[in-house]
Protein backbone atom coordinates (compact mmCIF):
# COMPACT_ATOMS: atom_id res chain seq x y z
CA UNK A 1 0.00 0.00 0.00
CA UNK A 2 2.93 2.32 0.34
CA UNK A 3 3.93 2.26 -3.28
CA UNK A 4 3.48 5.84 -4.21
CA UNK A 5 1.02 6.31 -7.03
CA UNK A 6 2.02 8.82 -9.69
CA UNK A 7 0.83 12.10 -8.36
CA UNK A 8 1.08 15.68 -9.26
CA UNK A 9 3.12 17.79 -6.87
CA UNK A 10 -0.09 19.45 -5.83
CA UNK A 11 -1.68 16.25 -4.66
CA UNK A 12 1.48 15.34 -2.82
CA UNK A 13 1.38 18.59 -1.02
CA UNK A 14 -2.16 17.97 0.00
CA UNK A 15 -1.32 14.53 1.20
CA UNK A 16 1.54 15.80 3.29
CA UNK A 17 -0.58 18.49 4.75
CA UNK A 18 -3.34 16.09 5.67
CA UNK A 19 -0.99 13.66 7.34
CA UNK A 20 0.64 16.48 9.24
CA UNK A 21 -2.75 17.40 10.53
CA UNK A 22 -3.48 13.94 11.83
CA UNK A 23 -0.11 13.59 13.47
CA UNK A 24 -1.03 16.62 15.50
CA UNK A 25 -4.30 15.06 16.54
CA UNK A 26 -3.41 11.68 17.84
CA UNK A 27 -6.40 9.56 18.51
CA UNK A 28 -8.49 11.64 16.18
CA UNK A 29 -10.10 10.13 13.12
CA UNK A 30 -7.70 8.92 10.49
CA UNK A 31 -8.22 10.48 7.09
CA UNK A 32 -8.68 7.24 5.30
CA UNK A 33 -8.45 8.52 1.78
CA UNK A 34 -5.07 10.06 2.38
CA UNK A 35 -3.16 7.18 3.90
CA UNK A 36 -1.94 5.56 0.69
CA UNK A 37 -0.48 8.84 -0.41
CA UNK A 38 1.41 9.70 2.73
CA UNK A 39 5.17 9.50 2.79
CA UNK A 40 6.59 6.45 4.54
CA UNK A 41 7.74 8.21 7.68
CA UNK A 42 4.42 9.84 8.22
CA UNK A 43 2.30 6.87 7.41
CA UNK A 44 4.37 4.91 9.91
CA UNK A 45 3.08 7.28 12.52
CA UNK A 46 -0.41 6.88 11.23
CA UNK A 47 -0.25 3.13 11.29
CA UNK A 48 0.58 3.15 14.97
CA UNK A 49 -2.79 4.60 15.67
CA UNK A 50 -5.10 1.82 16.75
CA UNK A 51 -7.85 1.11 14.30
CA UNK A 52 -6.20 3.00 11.52
CA UNK A 53 -4.63 0.10 9.73
CA UNK A 54 -7.75 -1.57 8.55
CA UNK A 55 -9.13 1.66 7.30
CA UNK A 56 -5.93 2.47 5.49
CA UNK A 57 -5.98 -0.82 3.73
CA UNK A 58 -9.46 -0.32 2.48
CA UNK A 59 -8.51 3.13 1.43
CA UNK A 60 -5.60 2.00 -0.70
CA UNK A 61 -8.00 1.11 -3.44
CA UNK A 62 -9.16 4.66 -3.68
CA UNK A 63 -8.05 6.69 -6.63
CA UNK A 64 -6.14 9.93 -6.21
CA UNK A 65 -9.16 11.89 -7.27
CA UNK A 66 -11.04 10.78 -4.21
CA UNK A 67 -8.54 12.83 -2.31
CA UNK A 68 -9.89 15.90 -3.95
CA UNK A 69 -13.31 15.26 -2.62
CA UNK A 70 -12.41 14.91 1.01
CA UNK A 71 -12.60 18.04 2.98
CA UNK A 72 -9.90 19.35 5.29
CA UNK A 73 -10.96 20.96 8.51
CA UNK A 74 -9.89 24.49 7.83
CA UNK A 75 -8.79 25.50 11.30
CA UNK A 76 -6.76 22.31 11.67
CA UNK A 77 -4.87 23.18 8.53
CA UNK A 78 -4.24 26.64 9.82
CA UNK A 79 -2.82 25.23 12.99
CA UNK A 80 -0.75 22.67 11.20
CA UNK A 81 1.22 25.16 9.17
CA UNK A 82 0.89 28.66 10.40
CA UNK A 83 3.81 30.04 8.46
CA UNK A 84 3.22 28.73 4.98
CA UNK A 85 1.01 30.71 2.69
CA UNK A 86 -1.81 28.29 2.16
CA UNK A 87 -3.97 27.95 -0.85
CA UNK A 88 -7.46 28.27 0.39
CA UNK A 89 -8.07 24.62 1.09
CA UNK A 90 -11.81 24.96 1.20
CA UNK A 91 -11.92 26.71 -2.12
CA UNK A 92 -9.85 24.01 -3.73
CA UNK A 93 -11.47 21.00 -2.20
CA UNK A 94 -15.12 21.81 -2.51
CA UNK A 95 -16.68 23.68 -5.33
CA UNK A 96 -18.19 27.02 -4.61
CA UNK A 97 -20.42 28.74 -7.07
CA UNK A 98 -21.57 32.29 -7.11
CA UNK A 99 -25.12 31.51 -6.24
CA UNK A 100 -28.03 33.05 -4.44
CA UNK A 101 -28.27 32.35 -0.74
CA UNK A 102 -29.86 28.97 -0.12
CA UNK A 103 -33.62 28.90 -0.22
CA UNK A 104 -35.56 28.33 2.93
CA UNK A 105 -39.30 28.17 3.39
CA UNK A 106 -39.10 31.62 4.92
CA UNK A 107 -37.25 33.23 2.02
CA UNK A 108 -39.48 31.52 -0.54
CA UNK A 109 -42.51 32.87 1.25
CA UNK A 110 -41.03 36.35 1.35
CA UNK A 111 -40.25 36.35 -2.34
CA UNK A 112 -43.65 34.95 -3.29
CA UNK A 113 -45.41 37.60 -1.26
CA UNK A 114 -43.18 40.30 -2.70
CA UNK A 115 -44.02 39.27 -6.26
CA UNK A 116 -47.71 39.16 -5.42
CA UNK A 117 -47.63 42.61 -3.89
CA UNK A 118 -46.15 44.00 -7.07
CA UNK A 119 -48.95 42.54 -9.17
CA UNK A 120 -51.23 45.41 -10.01
CA UNK A 121 -54.55 43.67 -9.57
CA UNK A 122 -53.88 42.55 -6.04
CA UNK A 123 -54.59 44.84 -3.17
CA UNK A 124 -51.54 44.41 -0.92
CA UNK A 125 -53.59 45.10 2.19
CA UNK A 126 -55.96 42.26 1.52
CA UNK A 127 -53.21 39.83 0.67
CA UNK A 128 -52.62 36.99 3.10
CA UNK A 129 -50.71 33.76 2.77
CA UNK A 130 -53.95 31.82 2.88
CA UNK A 131 -56.06 34.01 0.63
CA UNK A 132 -57.54 32.32 -2.40
CA UNK A 133 -56.78 34.17 -5.64
CA UNK A 134 -60.27 33.83 -7.02
CA UNK A 135 -62.50 33.70 -3.97
CA UNK A 136 -60.72 36.18 -1.72
CA UNK A 137 -58.83 38.42 -4.12
CA UNK A 138 -61.33 38.44 -6.96
CA UNK A 139 -58.91 37.45 -9.70
CA UNK A 140 -59.74 35.27 -12.68
CA UNK A 141 -57.89 32.39 -14.26
CA UNK A 142 -56.01 34.69 -16.63
CA UNK A 143 -54.64 36.69 -13.72
CA UNK A 144 -53.68 33.47 -12.05
CA UNK A 145 -51.71 32.45 -15.15
CA UNK A 146 -49.95 35.79 -15.05
CA UNK A 147 -49.09 35.28 -11.40
CA UNK A 148 -47.68 31.85 -12.11
CA UNK A 149 -45.59 33.34 -14.90
CA UNK A 150 -44.25 35.94 -12.52
CA UNK A 151 -43.32 33.12 -10.13
CA UNK A 152 -41.56 31.27 -12.92
CA UNK A 153 -39.53 34.37 -13.68
CA UNK A 154 -38.77 34.98 -10.04
CA UNK A 155 -37.60 31.47 -9.25
CA UNK A 156 -36.21 30.62 -12.65
CA UNK A 157 -37.96 27.39 -13.49
CA UNK A 158 -41.02 26.42 -15.42
CA UNK A 159 -44.25 25.29 -13.84
CA UNK A 160 -46.26 22.96 -16.07
CA UNK A 161 -49.77 24.15 -16.90
CA UNK A 162 -51.50 21.19 -15.30
CA UNK A 163 -49.85 21.88 -11.97
CA UNK A 164 -49.97 25.64 -12.26
CA UNK A 165 -53.73 25.39 -12.46
CA UNK A 166 -53.96 23.99 -8.96
CA UNK A 167 -51.88 26.68 -7.30
CA UNK A 168 -54.54 28.97 -5.95
CA UNK A 169 -53.10 30.45 -2.78
CA UNK A 170 -49.70 31.90 -1.90
CA UNK A 171 -49.28 29.04 0.56
CA UNK A 172 -49.69 26.45 -2.17
CA UNK A 173 -47.20 28.25 -4.38
CA UNK A 174 -44.64 28.32 -1.57
CA UNK A 175 -45.21 24.63 -0.90
CA UNK A 176 -44.91 23.75 -4.58
CA UNK A 177 -41.67 25.70 -5.03
CA UNK A 178 -40.22 24.20 -1.87
CA UNK A 179 -41.03 20.71 -3.16
CA UNK A 180 -39.46 21.42 -6.53
CA UNK A 181 -36.34 22.97 -5.05
CA UNK A 182 -35.91 20.32 -2.37
CA UNK A 183 -36.37 22.70 0.51
CA UNK A 184 -37.57 21.26 3.78
CA UNK A 185 -37.91 22.55 7.29
CA UNK B 1 -61.86 21.50 -19.45
CA UNK B 2 -59.55 20.60 -22.28
CA UNK B 3 -60.34 23.84 -24.12
CA UNK B 4 -59.84 25.83 -20.97
CA UNK B 5 -56.30 24.54 -20.62
CA UNK B 6 -55.65 25.31 -24.26
CA UNK B 7 -56.88 28.87 -23.91
CA UNK B 8 -54.72 29.40 -20.85
CA UNK B 9 -51.66 28.00 -22.56
CA UNK B 10 -52.17 30.29 -25.57
CA UNK B 11 -52.50 33.15 -23.13
CA UNK B 12 -49.30 32.15 -21.44
CA UNK B 13 -47.45 31.68 -24.74
CA UNK B 14 -48.55 35.13 -25.87
CA UNK B 15 -47.21 36.70 -22.72
CA UNK B 16 -43.96 34.79 -22.92
CA UNK B 17 -43.48 35.92 -26.52
CA UNK B 18 -44.36 39.46 -25.61
CA UNK B 19 -41.64 39.42 -22.96
CA UNK B 20 -39.08 38.17 -25.45
CA UNK B 21 -40.07 40.38 -28.36
CA UNK B 22 -40.42 43.67 -26.51
CA UNK B 23 -37.61 43.02 -24.08
CA UNK B 24 -36.33 46.14 -22.27
CA UNK B 25 -39.06 48.25 -23.84
CA UNK B 26 -41.37 49.06 -20.99
CA UNK B 27 -43.87 51.04 -22.98
CA UNK B 28 -44.41 48.32 -25.54
CA UNK B 29 -44.41 45.67 -22.85
CA UNK B 30 -47.20 47.32 -20.92
CA UNK B 31 -49.21 48.16 -24.02
CA UNK B 32 -48.97 44.60 -25.32
CA UNK B 33 -49.84 43.18 -21.95
CA UNK B 34 -52.93 45.32 -21.66
CA UNK B 35 -53.97 44.45 -25.20
CA UNK B 36 -53.56 40.72 -24.69
CA UNK B 37 -55.48 40.82 -21.44
CA UNK B 38 -58.17 42.99 -22.96
CA UNK B 39 -58.72 40.63 -25.89
CA UNK B 40 -58.99 37.62 -23.65
CA UNK B 41 -61.17 39.46 -21.18
CA UNK B 42 -63.51 40.61 -23.96
CA UNK B 43 -64.41 37.07 -24.96
CA UNK B 44 -64.43 35.44 -21.61
CA UNK B 45 -68.10 34.61 -21.79
CA UNK B 46 -67.88 32.91 -25.14
CA UNK B 47 -69.48 29.49 -24.99
CA UNK B 48 -69.59 28.26 -28.55
CA UNK B 49 -67.00 25.57 -29.03
CA UNK B 50 -66.53 26.58 -32.64
CA UNK B 51 -65.81 30.21 -31.88
CA UNK B 52 -63.43 29.34 -29.10
CA UNK B 53 -61.51 27.10 -31.43
CA UNK B 54 -61.21 29.91 -33.94
CA UNK B 55 -60.02 32.29 -31.30
CA UNK B 56 -57.41 29.84 -30.06
CA UNK B 57 -56.19 29.59 -33.64
CA UNK B 58 -56.15 33.36 -33.91
CA UNK B 59 -54.24 33.68 -30.65
CA UNK B 60 -51.57 31.20 -31.58
CA UNK B 61 -51.22 32.77 -35.02
CA UNK B 62 -50.69 36.16 -33.43
CA UNK B 63 -48.06 34.58 -31.25
CA UNK B 64 -46.25 33.19 -34.29
CA UNK B 65 -46.42 36.51 -36.12
CA UNK B 66 -45.04 38.33 -33.12
CA UNK B 67 -42.29 35.83 -32.67
CA UNK B 68 -41.21 35.51 -36.27
CA UNK B 69 -41.76 38.89 -37.86
CA UNK B 70 -41.39 41.61 -35.29
CA UNK B 71 -37.90 43.00 -35.23
CA UNK B 72 -36.78 45.18 -32.41
CA UNK B 73 -34.60 48.23 -33.02
CA UNK B 74 -33.24 50.72 -30.62
CA UNK B 75 -32.52 54.39 -31.23
CA UNK B 76 -28.90 55.00 -30.43
CA UNK B 77 -28.15 58.40 -31.84
CA UNK B 78 -29.83 60.73 -34.28
CA UNK B 79 -29.35 58.55 -37.29
CA UNK B 80 -28.31 55.28 -35.75
CA UNK B 81 -30.49 52.32 -35.01
CA UNK B 82 -29.33 49.27 -33.14
CA UNK B 83 -30.83 46.08 -34.41
CA UNK B 84 -31.73 43.57 -31.73
CA UNK B 85 -32.28 40.27 -33.47
CA UNK B 86 -33.54 37.11 -31.87
CA UNK B 87 -32.96 33.53 -32.81
CA UNK B 88 -36.54 33.05 -33.92
CA UNK B 89 -36.09 35.71 -36.59
CA UNK B 90 -33.37 33.87 -38.42
CA UNK B 91 -34.28 32.83 -41.92
CA UNK B 92 -33.11 29.75 -43.66
CA UNK B 93 -30.46 30.84 -46.15
CA UNK B 94 -30.50 27.66 -48.15
CA UNK B 95 -32.10 27.62 -51.62
CA UNK B 96 -33.15 24.02 -51.47
CA UNK B 97 -32.89 21.31 -48.90
CA UNK B 98 -34.40 17.89 -49.14
CA UNK B 99 -34.93 17.27 -45.49
CA UNK B 100 -36.63 19.55 -43.07
CA UNK B 101 -33.85 21.23 -41.15
CA UNK B 102 -35.77 21.98 -38.03
CA UNK B 103 -38.05 19.62 -36.26
CA UNK B 104 -41.40 21.22 -36.00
Amino acid sequence: MRTAEPLTPFLLRLARRESAVTSLHHGGPCPAAVCPLARPALSEALLRQPGCQSRCRSASSLSPTSLLRCRLPEDAVARAEPGESRISSVGVLCRQYGDLPPLTLETIKERVMYVLKLYDKINPEKLQTSSHFMKDLGLDSLDQVEIIMAMEDEFGFEIPDAEAEKLMTPEEIVQYIADKKDVYE
Amino acid sequence: METRLKVLSVFKALHRTRMAVFKDDNRALTAARLKINEEFQKNKNETSEENIKQMIKMGSDVEVVLRETVLQMEHKEDNTLLLRPRESLLLENVPYCDQPRKKS
